[in-house]
């Protein structure tokens, strides 16, 4: 899929990194702010790590570049330990999120810089800076400085000032917030498409989910410095591993109900209403999750829940239903033709894909419910 | 409308008076230097001279060894400014850039130095520098005058400004902390450098008292200094002091004029959001 054009231009050191961290941690004074991560990154793909601000997700970013040292852990690059290795060393780009360009130098410059330091004779230096100017498609603003570029365009700028010497790991740090929601989109998209083009293995940092979504091969999302899941995005959205992964995920936000497991029925806290399902427990307390789009306007004959219609949004293509079950107020997605006006009472079913039951601490409860596959 | 023209109208005129308040003792002694001594005494003084007395430019830079006073003052302001550039580039890096043990209570040591009066160091700092035996020596004259905590606490400030990730970009790109202070962080200061250095230069410009007191033979005064050749005991020259005054501050003023619009001048600093 990368074009011969691409590969001539972008032979890296021949060699995309794998990178590997083993109980790699950080701590500030008594702040534990990266805690024993264990994971590895494959070959070529882009993987973004999510998760609230404060969750370690940039601090573990700035380890890999070795701007901060661990203070346990190792990484490896290719099999090799990264401790002690300065970030100049390792084989990286990285972009920042407010770009860091140098204000006095021009695009051009800027490019090279890298280069220069590395003492790349200067005529080489420019062909490259060039080279790298096209791919990112800032070329025609080759002499301007940043202060005279628009926020994508000094976004790019930074993107190939991150490339010129090659890295064999490209680091972003949230590059794309302080753009606006559309550059925002055409930037993610300029990123995947640069990505695949030099199959570059890259990490993403990021706090918006959508984002890491919609680009990424593989997602780490990181909680209180702690690894939660990683997986790919969709496997993720679709099998959270917990609470946390399951609420952090989707918009609008997976529904939640308190409700307790007995004897083949979940019953739902605050109303007279249970569903059928069989799961561990006696009288446990649990957290039962649904997606909004796991429900769907019931038949008389088939399992459902009974709700009262609170609030109808339609959304372009969606239409969005507020509903309260006992005093819990749902979302859910309806369909676009379904006749529900607020005041109604109506039947909701719910699709299997979309349904989790948590424990209150937030772990998985494996379940079997007979329902599923009846009329999905 | 009338009330925009109103407030402007009040804003001139209130510049207007504050700029002939400050230019009035210019003037003053502009025309003072062009009297005849006779004039210059009469009561009630007069502003306008009946008769323009050029010659009291002549008169006043023969009457001193000007020529050597001007070289003097020349090296002290040249090499004591480009000396205070230095240790203070170095110094506002590292209290603001680098990390080291004690790096805080030291800066806030400095800092305390700025609320010791000038006055009260003149004597040791004689004594320390008798003692080295640089007295009526150029040493004297510029060594003292190479560092200054104000400035370094000011371009220490500036230096903060610039964002954390513009270190460690340039640290990825593999740029050494002493190349990244030259080549990146000095252009960028250029404004606050400026100040700086045109502060230092006329401060040194203008220094009579502690040239006065280090130095003893007419080799190694400076202007402001050789000004005193017009007090004498039989009473002070004042036309002639006034036209050795006005050749005096002349290159700080054409010096101004050069630097205004590189102190003016913002700093560029797009290109690093947030």
């Amino acid at each position: 899929m990368s074009s011969d054009v691409t590969t001539t231009m972008y032979e890296s050191g021949g060699i995309v990194m794998q990178v590997e961290l083993r109980e790699l941690s950080m701590e500030f004074q008594d702040v534990i702010a990266v805690d024993r991560l264990n994971l590895k990154i494959e070959q070529g793909k882009l993987v973004s790590i999510l998760g609230p601000s404060g969750c370690g997700k940039s601090t573990t970013l700035f380890m890999m570049a070795g701007i901060y040292e661990s203070t346990g852990g190792t990484i490896l690059f290719d099999g090799k330990s990264m401790n002690g290795v300065p970030p100049e060393s390792r084989g990286i780009g990285m972009v920042f999120q407010n770009y860091a360009l140098y204000p006095h130098m021009t695009v051009l410059q800027n490019i090279q810089f890298p280069l220069r330091m590395r003492k790349m004779p200067r005529k080489q230096a420019m062909e490259r800076a060039l080279e790298m100017a096209k791919l990112v498609q800032i070329d025609h603003l080759a002499d301007r400085k940043p202060g005279q570029l628009s926020g994508g365009q000094q976004q790019r700028t930074a993107i190939a000032r991150a490339l010129a010497r090659k890295p064999d790991l490209l680091l972003f740090d949230e590059p794309l917030s302080n753009l606006d929601a559309r550059l925002r989109l055409e930037m993610r998209e300029e990123i995947r498409r640069i990505q695949q083009e030099l199959q570059v293995t890259t990490i993403f940092v990021t706090h918006d989910q959508e984002e890491a979504m919609s680009i990424s091969d593989k997602v780490i999302l990181m909680k209180d410095g702690v690894v939660q899941q990683y997986s790919p995005p969709q496997k993720m959205y679709d099998e959270p591993e917990n609470l946390f992964v399951a609420s952090f995920l989707g918009s609008p936000p997976i529904n939640q109900l308190q409700g307790s497991i007995s004897k083949g029925v979940v019953s739902l806290a605050g109303t007279d209403q249970s569903i059928p399902v069989e799961a561990e427990g006696q009288n446990a307390d649990c957290v039962v999750a649904v997606r909004p789009e796991a429900f769907y306007k019931a038949e008389q004959d088939e399992f459902h829940v009974i709700v009262d219609v609170e609030l109808v949004e339609r959304i372009g293509r969606d239409m969005i239903a507020v509903v309260k079950l006992g005093g819990t107020a749902l979302r859910v997605f309806l369909a676009h033709e379904d006749d529900v006006h607020a005041g109604n009472r109506i039947r909701l079913g719910i699709r299997k894909k979309g349904f989790h039951l948590f424990t209150p601490a937030g772990e998985r409860i494996p379940f079997q419910a007979s329902w599923f596959g009846h009329k999905q | 409308m009338l009330r925009d023209a109103l407030s402007k109208t009040t804003i001139y005129v209130a510049l207007g008076i504050g700029a002939v308040l400050m230019l009035l003792p210019f003037i003053w002694m502009l025309l003072t230097s062009l009297k005849s001594g006779n004039e210059v005494m009469i009561m009630p003084p007069v502003w306008w001279p009946d008769d323009f007395k050029w010659e009291n430019y002549k008169t006043a830079w023969e009457m001193a060894p000007f020529g050597r006073y001007l070289l003097n003052s020349l090296v002290v302001m040249v090499l004591s400014t480009l000396g205070e550039l230095l240790t203070t580039i170095l110094a506002a890096y590292a209290f603001s850039k680098l990390h080291f043990w004690g790096r805080d209570i030291v800066f806030a040591l400095l800092l305390g130095t700025m609320m010791v009066p000038g006055e009260v160091l003149l004597i040791p700092n004689f004594v320390f520098l008798s003692n080295l035996g640089w007295i009526d020596r150029y040493e004297a004259l510029i060594i003292p005058w190479t560092a200054s905590v104000f400035a370094i606490f000011l371009l220490r400030q500036f230096f903060l400004s610039v964002p954390k990730d513009l270190g460690y970009a340039a640290k990825i790109d593999g740029c050494s902390d002493f190349r990244f202070l030259w080549t990146i962080m000095v252009p960028l200061a250029k404004p606050a450098l400026f100040t700086i250095a045109l502060l230092k230069a006329i401060g040194s410009w203008n220094a009579f008292l502690w040239p006065l007191i280090v130095t003893s033979s007419k080799e190694m005064r400076t202007l402001p200094v050789g000004l005193t050749s017009f007090s004498t005991e039989a009473g002070t020259i004042y036309e002639l002091l006034m036209a050795a005054s006005t050749m005096i501050i002349l290159p700080m003023i054409l010096l101004y004029f050069i630097l205004q619009k590189y102190i003016i001048q913002g700093i560029s600093k797009a290109g690093l959001k947030g």
